[in-house]
């Protein structure tokens, strides 16, 4: 399975890809813009899940959806925001543009999981420890 | 001294390890006195201390609760996915077909705690089931805690508990949000209610429910609380009611007059005729 | 006004939330009279529209290591300035993208903007003489200080020192580099 990553701090998209990693997710390809994001995706296996944040900058992670979702090739694609951004009628024009799901930040990796068993994906963690499941 | 020591952790390492394979990492240390209180609270010992030399002396009645209090997640909507799909299919066409005259509907959710299991069950109604709409539908959630039911009533929910499970369509379709919480619609609210219930002492009169949650709860108990406990849900349950349980648990042994069927990927009770 | 919309408690909750989430084994984030110095990293973000203004968070660069460590999954001295300063800038993003979601739509986040004790210039300095404290909350974790600090732009808005979300609205497109 691989896995898009797309937010404009390293920290973050390191913090998610560890998560997805022990998910067993280890094809995770990541990016910092929607521009770049687009570019990843057109040049290699269509992810199965992307992971998007909102504000970035050049494209934004609603334009990124949109764009997303423009291409029929790639409608298998999961995607689910993973932002602060949670007024109301943001989340609806996510969903509306072709968001599957929808993380707030801050997040455990517990909720990473649940949100991706919602999304169809169901992945244990392989390692044995986490019994609170924060992200670390 | 109420606390556990580094002592009693390091025996709850070991024996959460020889029982579910999952290393209690060292800095969890934290975690013993905040998960295992309500242990505490449920069994009636004195303290977390004395729950780590029930665990010494071998009873076995508090092993499983502090098991399952340590390594278990914390309250998620559609918790296990599975029992909200024994209800979508099974449980709820089966009411809906019984009380199809009564136009009634009695559902109870035993141990709610912050009440996302009863919560999750009006949404999976309204969403699904829009027939009910004209339905007197009772939707009950109990638990020992007053501040756990209180929050309950409060239908309030910060981010990271809205993160757990709840599908982001229903995120907006039934929450609003205010400052840092998300709180219920008053819609699903308005059909809810909450009380205070302690499932071990003698019950108060209750009117008869068809469906009965008790999931996750009866592994605190011994067994001859878990058999009054599962004859008194029998009584009060409508014959052709069900009662579901927690994925590991399991009415055979303990009661009679439940028959066992496999639905959504798990099991369910259903009470049978008197 | 904003007193109301942005009160303490709330801050204090934003901030807990995401230790808690984040920095699960870490040891608690109190309130605490750890003295800020002009030796901490600041890391901000701007709002913009309904309500105009700055969310700061201001921390030791012990603090901003050990987050850097935690996201970065490397021991501390395997971080790279440029890691310590990305962990900092998304830490004000989640704590000020918490805030902004208390004031009244619509308003916009901007991307975070980093200053150390080497790269304060005039132009960053600006900002805050034209602004307001509205509210300070001061933060401890082992002694060392964690400030989230929310400032209200005064009169017409300044020029801004942050770089903007790419195409979240008419101003930012304008701005966006």
């Amino acid at each position: 399975m691989r896995a898009l990553v797309v937010d404009d701090s390293r920290a973050m998209r390191s913090l998610l890809r560890q998560i997805l990693v022990k998910l067993g997710v280890t094809d995770v390809i990541e990016a910092e813009d929607g521009v770049v994001a687009v570019k990843l995706v057109e040049g290699g296996p269509t992810p199965d899940l992307a992971l998007v944040d909102w504000h970035m900058p050049v494209m934004n992670g609603l334009d990124l959806v949109v764009e997303l979702r423009k291409r029929k090739e790639w409608r298998h694609m999961a995607i689910m925001m993973v932002t602060t951004e949670s007024e109301h009628e943001n989340m609806v024009r996510a969903l509306l543009a072709g968001a599957n799901e929808y993380l707030i930040k801050p997040f455990t990796a517990d909720a990473v999981v649940e949100k991706l068993s919602l999304l169809g994906l169901h992945l244990e963690p392989a390692q044995v420890g986490e019994t609170d499941g924060g992200a670390s | 001294m109420t606390t556990a020591t580094a002592e009693d952790f390091e025996y709850l390492q070991r024996f959460i390890f020889e029982r579910s394979a999952i290393v209690l990492a060292e800095e969890k240390q934290y975690l013993v006195d905040t998960r295992l209180l309500p242990v505490v609270q449920r069994t009636g010992v004195d303290s977390v201390a004395d729950l780590v030399k029930a665990l010494r002396r071998g009873d076995r009645s508090i092993e499983t609760a502090v098991v399952d209090a340590m390594t278990t997640n914390e309250t998620s909507w559609f918790r296990d996915a599975a029992p909200f799909e024994a209800l979508r299919r099974l449980i709820f066409p089966d009411v809906i077909a019984q009380n199809a005259m009564r136009r009634r509907m009695s559902i109870w959710s035993a141990a709610c705690s912050t009440g996302q299991e009863l919560y999750s069950i009006a949404m999976l109604l309204d969403a699904e089931f829009p027939e009910l709409g004209s339905w007197k539908l009772d939707l009950l959630g109990t638990d020992l805690s007053t501040s756990v039911v209180e929050r309950a009533r409060s239908g309030r929910f910060s981010s990271l508990e809205i993160n757990r499970g709840l599908p982001a369509s229903h995120l907006v379709k039934y929450f609003t949000r205010e400052g840092a919480h998300f709180v219920i619609a008053d819609q699903l609210r308005s059909k809810t209610k909450f009380e205070l219930f302690n499932l071990a002492r003698p019950w108060p009169p209750m009117a008869d429910h068809d469906i009965i949650l008790m999931r996750n709860v009866l592994i605190y108990f011994d067994i001859p609380t878990k058999q009054r406990v599962l004859e008194a849900a029998r009584a009060h349950l409508r014959p052709g009611g069900f009662l579901m349980l927690g994925t590991a648990e399991t009415t055979r042994g303990l009661v009679d007059g439940f028959t066992a069927v496999p639905a959504g990927g798990t099991t369910v009770y259903r009470r049978e005729e008197a | 006004m904003s007193d109301l919309l942005i009160d303490t408690e709330t801050i204090l909750e934003i901030t807990h939330t995401f230790w808690g989430a984040f920095l699960p084994d870490s040891g608690d984030l109190h309130p605490g009279s750890a003295l800020p110095s002009t030796e901490d990293l600041r890391g901000c973000v701007r709002i913009s529209g309904s309500w105009e203004g700055v969310v700061e968070l201001s921390c030791s660069l012990a603090v901003a290591s050990h987050v850097a460590s935690r996201m970065f999954a490397l021991p501390e001295e395997q971080l790279s300035d440029a890691d310590i300063h990305d962990a900092v800038g998304e830490l004000s993003n989640i704590v000020g993208g918490n805030i902004k979601s208390l004031l009244p739509p619509p308003t916009s986040l901007s991307i975070p903007f980093v200053e150390t004790p080497d790269t304060r210039s005039a132009s960053e300095e600006d900002w805050r003489f034209s602004s307001a404290l509205d509210s300070e909350v001061l933060l401890a974790w082992h002694d060392e200080p964690l400030i989230v600090r929310v400032w209200r732009s005064q009169g017409s808005s300044a020029d801004s020192a942050a770089p903007t979300a790419g195409s979240d609205g008419d101003l930012e497109a304008e701005l966006s580099s």
